[in-house]
Order: structure tokens, then C-alpha cells, then sequence
């Protein structure tokens, strides 16, 4: 490994015992045989990494745990809300005739959409690409544009395809 | 590992206010100190420490056991401080880049400096760690004070473990070119 690689590892895996221990004896190899790498290690612990181990630990404020219980009792736990399972048991556990009705109702005017759009997808696809098209040449038509002819030619390709 | 059983979680998530003081007294201990380091100001780690809290105790029916409670709390943690100093940046219109310091170093150190103030009761590591950027910050944070793998560090902030790897040695070439130079205090040689 050359100097800059073993110095990104001293700045990180290294210095952090992140390294596999095939990576750590090649950088301890190195290490042996470089001084400028040895002086690069020595000013990164120093400057870098000692001073933040050394951190002083500070306790929480005595008052903390009151300014916590404080905020907690002036919003109140509301109930968890019911999850999906939940929610479908109770709907089947408390019949409600309209409602069952309305969902039969609305499930069957979806599946009507559905399949109308997949019988006559084709036909209304085509007519959204000539709608597409007349806009696209209303605007270049009457707007103050410049038209880029390529530009144009890829759309209309894509809108074709 | 936090010493919490699952059962005290669980009492904790339906109300029960005193099991979730047990889960406070074991955790707000490393809440305030990286509220504190992330931040530098004690009286914001005070506040950002209630706000986790709070969050923790309406949240906890949502906990779902995939990550560790203290995961879940560094993550918590870490969010409610960053986005903290990024609102007080943006208050002070803070615009200096450290990585632009780095770039063009015989100006654009002391810049950095200059806009880093200096309060009296200042300890050491705040001054050290004022000069890095937030995210930076979070992660050194975390892996020198906090002792944290980047494996942890990259699951409590839902990044990837190589962006860990490239904020650790970004922030660690900050404090050396910055301590060589003498700008903030630390070892000269």
C-alpha cells in the first residue's frame, strides 16, 4: 500500500479498530518502515482522537426528569391507534349494512372502470397521444418560442411509441 | 447494552409512567452527553434531552424491537441536535464551509475560526468540536465519545457505514490542519 492509503486508514479503520487483521499488519508493516507515516499517525492521535476520549461525561440535571414529566402530563398518551388487523376485526365484528352495501357498490363501479380502461386502453391511449401532439404543436404555433427540432422529434417518438 | 427488559418497554409504552422512569435513569445519562457534544451548549442538551424524552414516551407503542432501544435513542437523539444547530446556524446566517477552510487553508482557516465564539466556561472538547460541521460532529461524536462501531453509528443515523467512514476522516483531517495551525488549542508539534 502506498502512503496516502495507509494514512486514509490511520484517519479511519485503523485508528478505530475497524480493520480486518490482514489490512492491520499491512499498516503496521508499513508503519515500521515509514517515518513520515509514523509522524502522521502521532499528530492524528494527538490532535484528532486523544482529546475526545478524554471528554468529560456530564449527569443529566437533577431537574430533567420533572421538566420530562412536566411536558408528558400537560399532552396526555393518547389511545395507540388500532392497526390494520385490528380494524378489519372490528369492521366484521359490528356489521353496518350501508357502509357494507356502499363498499360492495363502490368496489363494483372500480371494477367497472378497470375494465373498461383494459378493453379501450389502446383507443384512449391513442387518442391522449394526439391530444398530446396538438398541444404540443398549439403551443410552438402560437407561443414567442424557439423550436428545437430534435427535442420535438424525440417527443413525438416517445408519445408514438 | 442497556440492562432493560422488554417487559419494562412494553409497561413504558402503555403509560405506565414508572417503568418509564426506569428506562430514563438508564439512558439519560448518554442522551444529554451527545445532546451536549452535538450541540456544544449544555442548556440546549437540556432542552433537546426533554424533547427525546417526550418523543420516546408517546412513541414507544410504535417500537417494534428491530433495533435496540439504545439505537432507537442515539437515532432520536441525534436528530432532534442536529436539526437544533442547523436552525441556530441558519439564525446566524453561519455560511463558513470547513471543507472550503481546508481547501484554501492560509485564508479560509481563519475565517473558520473567526466565526466560532469563544464563551469562557468553553471546555476543551466543545472548542475542538465547534469547528466541524453537524454531520461531521454527529459522527465523531458517536465513535470517539461514545466508543460506537460504524456499524452502530450508520444504523443510529440511517446513513450508509461509508459515509460514516468518510465524515470520521474528514472530521479528523479538520482537527489536525486546524491544531497544526494553532487555531484551535491542542497539541503544536
Amino acid at each position: 500500500m502506498k502512503c496516502r492509503q495507509i494514512q486514509d486508514l490511520i484517519l479511519t479503520d485503523y485508528t478505530d479498530n475497524e480493520a480486518p487483521e490482514a489490512v492491520r499488519r499491512q499498516v503496521e508493516e508499513h508503519l515500521a518502515a515509514c517515518s513520515a507515516c509514523r509522524q502522521f499517525q502521532a499528530a492524528v492521535r494527538a490532535r484528532a482522537v486523544e482529546p475526545l476520549q478524554e471528554a468529560e461525561r456530564a449527569q443529566a440535571p437533577a431537574r430533567l426528569w420533572s421538566r420530562v414529566t412536566s411536558a408528558i402530563y400537560a399532552q396526555p398518551l393518547e389511545p395507540a391507534p388500532a392497526g390494520v388487523l385490528e380494524r378489519i376485526k372490528n369492521l366484521v365484528a359490528a356489521p353496518r349494512p350501508a357502509l357494507a352495501l356502499s363498499t360492495v357498490a363502490v368496489l363494483l363501479v372500480f371494477g367497472a372502470v378497470l375494465g373498461r380502461l383494459y378493453f379501450t386502453g389502446s383507443v384512449q391511449r391513442h387518442q391522449l397521444a394526439e391530444a398530446a401532439v396538438e398541444e404540443q404543436i398549439d403551443y410552438f404555433a402560437y407561443g414567442n418560442v424557439t423550436i428545437e427540432t430534435d427535442i420535438l422529434d424525440i417527443g413525438l417518438e416517445e408519445i408514438f411509441s | 447494552m442497556l440492562d432493560i427488559a422488554r417487559a419494562t418497554i412494553e409497561q413504558a409504552a402503555r403509560g405506565d409512567i414508572g417503568a418509564f422512569e426506569e428506562i430514563y435513569r438508564k439512558t439519560s445519562g448518554f442522551v444529554y452527553n451527545v445532546a451536549w457534544r452535538v450541540t456544544g451548549n449544555r442548556e440546549d442538551a437540556e432542552e433537546i434531552a426533554q424533547n427525546v424524552f417526550v418523543t420516546v414516551y408517546r412513541k414507544l407503542a410504535g417500537f417494534r424491537f428491530e433495533a435496540s432501544l439504545k439505537t432507537w435513542l442515539y437515532r432520536i437523539t441525534v436528530n432532534l441536535a442536529l436539526n437544533h444547530v442547523k436552525k441556530v446556524s441558519r439564525a446566524r446566517n453561519v455560511t463558513v464551509s470547513y471543507d472550503d477552510a481546508l481547501a484554501h487553508p492560509e485564508t479560509g482557516l481563519e475565517a473558520a475560526a473567526a466565526s466560532v465564539q469563544e464563551p469562557a466556561d468553553r471546555d476543551r472538547v466543545e472548542r475542538i468540536l465547534e469547528v466541524l460541521n453537524p454531520d461531521q460532529r454527529a459522527c465523531i461524536v458517536l465513535r470517539s465519545i461514545e466508543g460506537m462501531s460504524y456499524q452502530e453509528i450508520a444504523q443510529a443515523l440511517n446513513i450508509n457505514i461509508n459515509t460514516v467512514r468518510s465524515r470520521i476522516k474528514r472530521a479528523r483531517t479538520t482537527l489536525s490542519a486546524l491544531q497544526r495551525k494553532g487555531i484551535i488549542e491542542g497539541v503544536t508539534s
